[in-house]
């Protein structure tokens, strides 16, 4: 068995991944006290292992440090210290995530601990796309690049083609990312240096004209952290509904509730967007792969966006497509010159398995 | 060239952030007396400052010091006088203006009076790389040439038909509702005119095209997505800094480094807004030049070159993929303004492995451009790719005239 752990400043979440066909099992610590680790983490642990001889591993994933780490690396002490350089960029993340990594290494003792990027997938990103059109020096000594997201999903989706396909991946997910692949390597991805860029989240706004924040600072006098907390906490569906709900759940309101088929309908038009400014860099496409924990709620948006495509040759099977286990659907109609697809595998399952195919090669 | 009873002599004045386009339009005949550009105004460039001045049909360049719009402005008022002289038939009777901002005071061409001068004022936080270049000059007009009548004539008016979920962004609702926060939209008359003269050119009825176009200039820049004579799109935001890579201009920026940026660096609002609107886009990138014909120019030994040059390409590409989706494949896609008739080279770039888009131009006949309206399509292109001349002077002088002469009965 496999401990899978994503821990943001908040909370801890873990997962365990067994044989093909287990289901995972998901814990969550909220990570409110100062000792967090000993009297809330730990005990988890502990409950999760049962017979502690049976983990084999345990896999941590990473939301930044992908150009540190390109491939999932074992967390040694050298490890733990190298990501201190990402402090700066990360300090509140980067300061908890050592700190549960060292905590997690004096307690486990001799069982292998793996750590994963979601940005390791963009290490190859064009230098014309991980940059902005700002001074570059700005650039170079703030590290102010685009560093992109969900890179495991990308990486995963891009697989169920050839490696010379050209791809278009899509995540639904709390934050929804569109990344374009060509022979295996990203071409682009719409969530840049923050996650406040790309596409509307649950409660963040994406794309926005930074002429509008400068606007709101100097003739309402909204103060910096106001607005950086209006954008990251306030903003999104959050902001347009006023229901805190989570996206799947608010889906059932789109068509029935004004405020909520208005954020659809943005949702709807930042995906698309996100979507053809990626296949234009990619010149063709094969394949267009969506993913993420709303792929299957989300099926009526889903089939929306590819029948925008409809133009260039994707012809579509009917709605309901029904899921078969974590597998990939594909859901183009024979005719079709594009392939679509559901990709079902979460990103505990790709940890899961790839960390089993590691401590097969240890 | 003497002129009907009841003419006016328009005097158009464009100002572009890096540029002062003129023109003297009789109208209602529509027919141009004087024309020209001053150029490099206000920036940093390798090449001096220049004006290109048209009168009666002769060219001629002219040197230009290096100074600001102002000064432009008078220097061009000078030569003008020299030609009245001349001719008396040259003269100015109204100034018309293209004011690219008005926020939501303004929702169409508009007499400048006092009141006016006073609610113009209040819009120059939402361009400032703009807003207090074309106030400034309609002060000045106002101050040095006080009989003669004022209209302003805005950028934004084209874009009213944008939908409302391509206008708002993901906020909470009182930022729209309470700030006016929404994608407004510029280039409005540009991307009005180009539409026309497209359509035009290919006999076809405004109202079945969908249509793409490029405005791609020295200073500002932005795509408009057209549907049935209505812009559906555009590139710019809230203010113009949003979209396209442009000069100075970033364009699209993740918003969260602005908030890092003024932590780690300490930098104020305005700080952050100088560098994202003046010290970035091209300038920002290449350092050396903000001018694309540099860059193209040191493309080939200079790797910061070579990224400016990408960077710059690739965001017209994205946009032109954006488009195509949300139109379900262009009928016309349309170049226009300096660098989108000037520069064939960021033509064949933008335009190549569009074919899924149905674009796809032959190399050829866009090289072969030299001016006028033409279509570099290749032969078998689903999609017109057309270069086309814009004349915004002509639409603002159109407005100025219709306002001054009739306004007051409407």
């Amino acid at each position: 068995m496999v401990i899978i752990i994503e821990h943001s400043i908040r909370e801890v979440t873990l997962w365990t991944h067994r044989a093909a066909g287990a289901p995972s099992v998901k814990k969550v610590a909220t990570m409110n006290t100062g000792d967090f680790l000993e009297t809330d983490l730990m005990p988890f642990i502990r409950t999760m292992c049962g017979e502690r001889e049976t983990v084999t591993a345990f896999a941590f994933c990473l939301v930044s440090g992908g150009d540190l780490f390109p491939k999932p690396v074992r967390i040694t002490r050298r490890a733990i210290d190298s990501l201190a350089r990402l402090a700066p960029l990360f300090p509140l993340y980067m300061n908890h995530t050592r700190a549960l990594f060292s905590f997690c290494l004096t307690q486990v003792g001799p069982i292998p601990m793996f750590m994963f990027s979601e940005t390791a997938f963009f290490k190859s990103l064009p230098d014309e796309e991980r940059y902005y059109a700002i001074p570059y020096e700005y650039s170079e000594a703030n590290r102010i690049k685009r560093w992109g997201y969900h890179g495991l999903l990308h990486e995963d989706s891009s697989a169920l083609f050839p490696e010379t396909s050209q791809v278009l991946s899509i995540v639904l997910d709390r934050q929804t990312t569109v990344c374009a692949i060509k022979n295996m390597t990203p071409r682009y991805i719409s969530m840049g240096y923050t996650p406040l860029e790309g596409i509307m989240g649950k409660t963040t706004c994406g794309d926005l004209d930074p002429g509008a924040v400068f606007y709101l600072m100097k003739a309402h006098n909204l103060s910096m952290y106001r607005i950086d907390d209006i954008l990251k906490n306030e903003s999104g569906f959050f902001g347009m509904t006023g229901r805190r709900a989570d996206i799947n759940e608010l889906y059932q309101l789109n068509g029935k509730d004004r405020k909520v088929t208005e954020a659809f309908n943005l949702y709807f038009n930042q995906i698309l967007q996100h979507t053809g400014e990626g296949m234009a860099l990619l010149g063709s496409l094969d394949g267009i792969v969506f993913s993420g924990r709303y792929v299957s709620d989300l099926q009526p948006l889903v089939f929306k966006v590819l029948k925008k495509l409809s133009f260039m040759g994707l012809y579509l099977r009917r709605l309901p497509w029904k899921k078969a286990g974590d597998r990939a659907v594909f859901v183009h109609g024979d005719t079709s010159r594009i392939k679509a697809c559901l990709n079902f595998r979460t990103k505990q399952r790709i940890m899961g398995e790839a960390t089993v195919e590691l401590l097969k090669r240890a | 060239m003497k002129s009907e009873p009841g003419s006016v002599n328009v005097m158009v004045l464009n100002c572009g952030s890096s540029s002062l386009k003129y023109k003297i339009v009789r109208m209602p005949e529509e027919c141009v007396l004087v024309a020209g550009e001053a150029e490099r105004v206000g920036i940093k460039t390798k090449e001096d400052p220049a004006i290109h001045h048209t009168v009666l049909g002769s060219t001629v360049t002219l040197p230009l010091a290096r100074g600001d719009h102002a000064a432009a402005f008078r220097r061009i008022m000078e030569i003008i006088a020299g030609d009245s002289a001349n001719d008396p038939e040259i003269a100015c009777s109204l100034f018309a203006h293209r004011y690219v901002h008005p926020g939501t005071l303004f929702t169409k061409t508009t007499r400048i009076n006092a009141h006016t001068l006073k609610q113009l004022r209040q819009t120059l936080p939402l361009a400032p790389l703009h807003n207090p270049i074309s106030f400034s000059l309609v002060e000045l007009c106002a101050k040095e040439y006080p009989a003669i009548p004022q209209v302003a004539v805005f950028d934004t008016s084209f874009h009213a038909t944008i939908p409302k979920e391509h206008s708002l962004y993901a906020l909470p609702r009182v930022f729209s509702r309470k700030f006016g926060i929404h994608k407004i939209g510029f280039h409005g008359l540009s991307h009005e005119y180009v539409m026309h003269a497209s359509c035009g050119f290919l006999k076809r009825e405004v109202r079945t095209q969908r249509i793409i176009s490029c405005h791609l200039g020295t200073g500002g820049s932005s795509i408009c997505a057209i549907s049935n004579g209505r812009s559906v799109n555009n590139s710019m935001g809230f203010t113009p800094l949003e979209g396209l890579v442009m000069n100075t201009r970033s364009g699209d920026v993740d918003v969260g480094m602005v908030f890092y940026l003024m932590f780690k660096e300490n930098c104020s609002a305005d700080d952050i807004e100088t560098i994202l609107n003046r010290k970035s886009g091209i300038v920002g990138v290449y350092a050396a030049s903000s001018d694309m014909r540099d860059v193209i120019a040191s493309s080939v030994s200079d790797p910061r070159a070579r990224l400016a040059f990408s960077l710059y390409v690739n965001r017209v590409k994205k946009y032109i993929g954006y488009y195509s989706l949300l139109l379900e494949k262009p009928d016309v896609l349309i170049f226009t303004d300096s660098i989108g008739t000037g520069l064939s080279l960021v033509r064949e770039e933008v335009c190549k492995n569009l074919q899924m888009f149905g674009i796809r131009i032959d190399a050829e006949k866009n090289h072969g451009y030299r001016s006028g309206m033409a279509d570099i399509s290749h032969s078998k292109a689903e999609t017109r790719t057309l270069v086309i001349p814009t004349d915004e002077e002509i639409v603002i002088a159109r407005q100025a005239y219709k306002e001054h002469s009739y306004g007051h009965n409407n």
